[in-house]
């Protein structure tokens, strides 16, 4: 068991020493407080320690002597140190939360700014469920360490000490009695209690699958109400349930063995301090003021303990946790700005591939080879098999990834070349999924122009034709969208989102299956409103409807991840190939009935 | 605290034989630990004397071994109390969480219309705490601090009553403190939560929509709307960590002062001989035990206060009429596929309809297409087939049988749908597509697959139907995920199928390849297939035409081409120039 326990010290302390180097940098900035912190922590120990052996003086030489003066001179130097214990006490809680929420605080903020760094491919790799528990019970592990333990490594040693150092003091002979006590105390608070903040974390763990499983039947209902899968996942959900039920079936019981060894421990050393107490007093050797202060003392012996125990668990646990932070902290965003990226550009709206590859993965190769021109004022449209890699090239062109090889070149310039924020806020996208925020209509579209006026919104709107369809809306502008949008139909979701783009005035607009869900009447009113706006400037479109593409001034048709044709719509109707098989699945005269 | 016991009186009666015994090991545990200090003062005073006197330590030993015993007894005692407590606490969760969840699966469209992700969860998670918490602790220390600081009272009256009601003096002051500083602290426990909450919404409304984010390039609006509600849940912290900071040292010092007190007035009594030194040691150690109601006593009453929040916010959910109750029907045969729309209304909201008095009907077996501009009300007109929502005025027949009187399971398993936003689960593909059938072989699979066009893609897979789909389907393009929704829909072979524009994001050729599939799996089966593109449209045998939720036209696509106004328009718009691409390609041929 000691093997343990010191294999346990021994591993707590290699990670308590890589974490706090880890958390230096939030401590430094507090380390006056910190200080200061301590220094009241060593008050209130002082304090603690000297209670019990001011009252054994004031039973010893005041009261059982009859000494009414001293008695009072006792009694107004313990009102003094209550008042002294009462004011380091209050301090030292009140510094150490402010630091600990200073420092919760700042992890938060580095962790969200972190995270707004990152590239798509973090995202397409870590599900949301998984950011977030970084950001909240990651944190919150961290929370309890510094809430309760950010004092306990130096202060409770002390105290430890202390009362044995008081002890000691007070009477050789009966201090033997921490022969019998400290042994025991070590074995149930270091041994059992490790145990259970082992059984603790295989319970938080049953409990996120249970509440990762409610988190994905919220949001996908609609699918299970369709299918009646309700049973079966009502089914699933108590099996989750139950394994994490029989994990605290196996946990409490330990809980149980915890606190009723300190309780028999606690009292049995009581029944000790009497026994021995009584055979000192027997033969003259103690007082009973000594002995009263053994009971105070045996007492408090375990409060220290457990609050050191407590923290190297602790502190275990927030080393996995702090793991886990600093793994996201230390994720590099791989779409970076070179050092002396443009700052201070106008994008004129040219934009070329040349010998672009691409790949997700290294065995999936999607773009084997793209070269293009697209200038500027130029409607460019992608068509191509689902999966054949349009919306890859776009997210190219918006430089979500960057390419495996060969180049994307905006002007003349690579894409690299450019400062990120000031090349997104010159284009714009409409994907393939339109993204509703809780909100209001207006917070919605102004999301791409933070701080847009109403009037800005309107225009836009207007100039869209979507205005009318706003107003009508129950509360128009202002009318509240549920999650994700729940109270609109797909359609106009869309349109919110060209109306979004449209808002920025990019020089680059990138449509990605923007008008799938429109109506043709709506797609017509909106195709007619963009090419006026969108003179000068370059647009991509990604679509599958003829109507939506026939009028762009090159169409590139991809295949198997090559350009197989390009030319304007009569040019590829001319050859007859890829492009023109798509088109005849849109004729009426090439129906496959009348074949 | 008895609201809370009786809100979920329902779930703690299987248990509370458990529950009583609990409750009884608590109070002949309190009674025990009285036994101690009556012990040591009666070792002080008699024994201490008596052993100097006599030099007979027999009666130290009894005394001593009296003390250690009644220790074990009062360990034993905790042990069962603390099991049987806890036990209680996770049980009675436990068939909470259930039936919150089972409730959660029932509850209507029109619930989850209005309800927020983030505020369920944190009744499912935050909440269920609380209430564990309070079956596992919360009853135990509410009536702990009841009786033990009765007890001692008595205890001290009856020892000596003057240095009893001295110390009692200060009680009811501390008492008024301590609940003064539990309300505010239980104030700020709750904005503590709401910030929380709070804050969790904003990141998940963030992560979801990081892709939009980035591509907007206002990452730092984000930050700052971040910052905000870290900045608040910062306060929200500070101010409950504070509270306690203040709370802590004071209930010390009220232990403190006791002492004091005792040690001064004790000490005066002991003097003049009204009192013995043992009484007054007997007296400090039960200022050692009324700590500890003392100590409790805030945490306890904000405890209970924000389960009782809690369990009203648990209540609410679970009092929720849903589905089933509705479900009284009991038909559960084979749909034939005959449909009747008579005077159908709708609305969401009571004062705004959506489906104005829709009367037609749909022959068993014919296939009809619904066309209509965007927000005429074509999902909504699907979403009352399956009984998502129920109408609000008229009827819908299904093989001349009202549809309340179908089950809603048999209705619904029959019911093929593939609704018009993608939602994939982070599954497997496979697993994915075996949704609605989770029993299938993977030969089903792959033929459902294979139907909607997919199984190519999917084999060429590395982990073929075994890979691991990304979070709502990240990974794949926008026509691979509709494709596995399709074979998901498929695999049910439901008597009729319901397509809410879901092939707008595929390319013509593997749209078409899936419509040639469909016509044969569907010959005989009733089909209904939203859709903006003609060439979709003109499958249908008979097209419905709404306009701002009523029918303005139902009729096939060749008469429609000739008396519907926006058929023809849309018509003319898309096939704009096929003509002269039949003739380019006509004389290409030739
Ligand atoms: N984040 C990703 N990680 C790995 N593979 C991906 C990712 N995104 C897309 N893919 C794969 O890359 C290929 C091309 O995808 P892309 O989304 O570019 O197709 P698309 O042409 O836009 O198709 P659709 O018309 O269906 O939207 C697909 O096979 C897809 O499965
Ligand atoms: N859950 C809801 N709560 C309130 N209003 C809703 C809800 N869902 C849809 N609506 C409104 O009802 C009307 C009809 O919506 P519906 O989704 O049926 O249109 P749709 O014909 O399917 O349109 P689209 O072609 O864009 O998909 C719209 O005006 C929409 O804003
Ligand atoms: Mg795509
Ligand atoms: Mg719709």
């Amino acid at each position: 068991m000691s093997n343990n326990i010191k294999q346990a010290a021994k591993n707590s302390d290699k990670s308590a020493l890589k974490l706090l180097s880890r958390l230096f940098p939030y401590i430094k900035t507090n380390s006056g407080g910190i200080a200061v912190m301590y220094f009241f922590s060593l008050a209130n120990v002082a304090a603690t320690i000297a209670l019990p052996f001011l009252i054994q003086k004031g039973i010893d030489y005041g009261i059982a002597p009859k000494n009414i003066d001293y008695l009072i001179k006792i009694s107004v130097i313990t009102a003094v140190v209550l008042t002294l214990q009462f004011f380091s006490f209050r301090y030292q809680g009140k510094l150490m939360m402010k630091i600990g929420n200073v420092i919760l605080y700042s992890i938060r903020r580095d962790l969200f700014n972190h995270i707004q760094r990152l590239s798509f491919r973090f995202f397409d790799k870590n599900k949301t469920g998984n950011i977030m528990t970084r950001l909240t019970v990651d944190v919150q592990v961290l929370e309890e360490l510094l809430m309760t333990g950010l004092d306990t490594v130096l202060v409770d040693v002390i105290m430890i000490v202390g009362i044995i150092g008081a002890m000691l003091l007070l009477d050789l002979k009966l201090s033997l009695v921490l022969l019998f006590v400290l042994p025991l105390l070590v074995m149930i608070v270091f041994g059992l209690q490790s145990k259970i903040v082992r059984a603790a974390r295989g319970i938080q763990g049953r409990l996120s699958s249970v509440n990762a499983f409610l988190n994905e039947s919220l949001s996908g209902v609609m699918v299970t109400r369709s299918f009646a899968r309700e049973e079966r996942n009502i089914q699933l959900f108590e099996n989750y349930n139950r394994s994490y039920y029989q994990n605290t079936r196996r946990f409490y019981p330990l809980h149980a063995y915890f606190w009723q060894s300190v309780i028999m421990l606690n009292t049995a050393s009581t029944g000790l301090v009497i026994i021995g107490g009584g055979l000192l007093i027997k033969n003259g050797q103690v007082t009973l003021g000594v002995v009263a202060a053994f009971l105070t003392y045996v007492t408090q012996l375990f409060q220290p303990m457990q609050k050191i125990s407590n923290m190297l668990n602790q502190l275990s646990r927030a080393y996995a946790s702090c793991e886990r932070i600093f793994a996201v902290l230390d994720e590099k965003p791989d779409i970076v700005e070179v050092d002396d990226a443009l700052k201070d550009f106008k994008l004129t709206g040219d934009v070329s591939f040349r010998d672009v590859k691409f790949h997700y993965n290294p065995e999936e190769p999607i773009l084997k080879g793209i070269s293009f021109d697209a200038k500027a004022g130029e409607t460019v449209a992608i068509v191509g098999h689902t999966g054949s890699g349009k919306s890859t090239i776009v997210h190219l062109i918006s430089r979500f990834y960057d390419v495996t090889d060969g180049a994307v070149l905006i002007g003349s310039r690579d894409i690299r070349n450019y400062g990120i924020a000031e090349y997104r806020r010159q284009t714009a996208v409409v994907m393939q999924e339109p993204q509703i925020f809780s909100g209001s209509v207006y917070d919605n579209i102004s999301f791409s122009v933070p701080g847009a006026t109403h009037d800005e919104v309107i225009s836009v709107c207007k100039v869209l034709g979507i205005h009318d369809m706003i107003t009508g809306f129950p509360q128009g502008y202002d009318t509240p969208m549920g999650e994700r949008g729940a109270n609109i139909s797909i359609g106009q979701k869309q349109l919110l989102a060209f109306a979004r783009a449209m808002l920025r005035n990019p020089r680059i607009l990138i449509l990605d299956e923007a008008s799938a869900y429109l109506d043709t009447r709506t797609e017509t009113m909106v195709q007619a409103a963009l090419s006026k706006i969108m003179e000068g400037r370059t647009t991509f479109v990604i679509a599958h409807r003829l109507s939506t593409i026939r009028n762009a001034d090159t169409i590139y048709v991809l295949d198997q991840g090559n350009i197989a044709e390009s030319g304007t719509h009569a040019q590829l109707v001319n050859r007859n190939g890829i492009y023109m098989s798509f088109l005849k699945q849109n004729l009426p005269g090439f129906d496959s009935d009348s074949d | 605290m008895f609201k809370i016991l009786k809100t979920f009186a329902v779930y703690s009666r299987p248990y509370r034989k458990v529950f009583v015994l609990a409750n009884t090991c608590m109070v002949i545990m309190d009674f025990t630990s009285y036994l101690v200090p009556v012990l040591i003062k009666y070792a002080t005073d008699t024994v201490f004397d008596r052993v100097t006197e006599t030099g007979d330590i027999k009666i130290l030993y009894i005394v001593g071994s009296a003390i250690i015993i009644s220790g074990i007894v009062r360990g034993l005692l905790s042990h069962f109390m603390i099991r049987s407590y806890w036990f209680v606490s996770e049980s009675v969760v436990k068939d909470i969480r259930n039936s919150l969840y089972e409730k959660l699966q029932h509850l209507g469209a029109s619930f989850y219309a209005k309800a927020r992700t983030g505020d369920l969860m944190s009744r499912l998670t935050t909440d269920i705490q609380l209430i564990r918490n309070f079956y596992a602790f919360g009853v135990e220390h509410r009536l702990r601090i009841v009786l033990i600081s009765v007890t001692i009272l008595i205890i001290m009256l009856y020892q000596n009553w003057r240095l009893a009601l001295v110390v009692y003096i200060f009680l009811p002051i501390v008492y008024l403190v301590i609940v003064y500083f539990s309300n505010k602290l239980q104030k700020a426990v709750m904005r503590k939560h709401e910030s929380a909450g709070e804050l969790n919404s904003t990141l998940q409304e963030n992560l979801t929509g990081i892709r939009i984010v980035k591509a907007f390039a206002v990452e730092s609006e984000q930050k700052k709307i971040f910052e905000k509600s870290n900045r608040t849940l910062f306060d929200a912290d500070l101010a409950v960590t504070t509270l306690q900071a203040h709370l802590n040292p004071l209930l010390q010092l009220t232990g403190g002062v006791g002492t004091l007190v005792i040690l001064i007035y004790g000490g005066y009594q002991v003097i003049h001989g009204s009192m013995t030194l043992g009484t007054l040691i007997g007296f400090m150690t039960y200022i050692m035990i009324i700590r500890f109601p003392l100590f409790i006593l805030a945490f306890n009453t904000s405890l209970v206060s924000l389960a009782e929040g809690a369990s009203k916010r648990i209540n609410e959910i679970l009092v929720l009429k849903d589905q089933r109750e509705s479900d009284k029907g009991t038909v559960a045969d084979t749909i034939k596929g005959k449909l009747e729309f008579k005077n159908v209304t709708f609305g969401y909201d009571d004062d705004q309809p959506v489906l104005r008095d829709l009367s037609f009907s749909i022959n068993s077996g014919e296939k009809v297409a619904l066309f209509g501009l965007n927000g005429s009300g074509k999902s909504s007109l699907i979403s009352l087939i399956p009984r998502f929502y129920c109408p609000s005025n008229g009827q819908i027949l299904l093989d001349s049988i009202p549809l309340p009187q179908w089950s809603l399971e048999a209705l619904r398993l029959q019911i093929g749908t593939v609704l018009q936003e993608t939602f994939l689960f982070s599954m497997t593909i496979g697993e994915n597509i075996a949704f609605g059938r989770p029993d299938a072989s993977l030969q089903e699979i792959k033929k459902a697959a294979s139907r909607a066009q997919i199984d190519q893609f999917i084999e060429l897979l590395p982990d073929g139907y075994g890979t691991y789909v990304g979070e709502s389907g990240s990974g794949l393009s926008g026509g691979q995920r509709q494709r596995i929704a399709i074979a998901r829909a498929l695999l049910q072979n439901p008597r009729i199928l319901i397509l809410d524009d879901c092939t707008s994001s595929l390319d013509p050729q593997t749209e078409r390849n899936i419509q040639n599939e469909l016509r044969s799996l569907m010959e005989g089966r009733t089909t209904l297939i939203i859709a903006q593109r003609i060439s979709t449209l003109r499958l249908a045998d008979r097209i419905i035409v709404l306009d701002r939720g009523m029918i303005q036209d139902f009729d096939s696509h060749d008469n429609l081409l000739k008396k519907n106004e926006l058929y023809k328009a849309t018509y003319e718009t898309q096939m704009v120039c096929s003509e002269s691409i039949i003739e380019d390609s006509l004389s290409m041929r030739s």
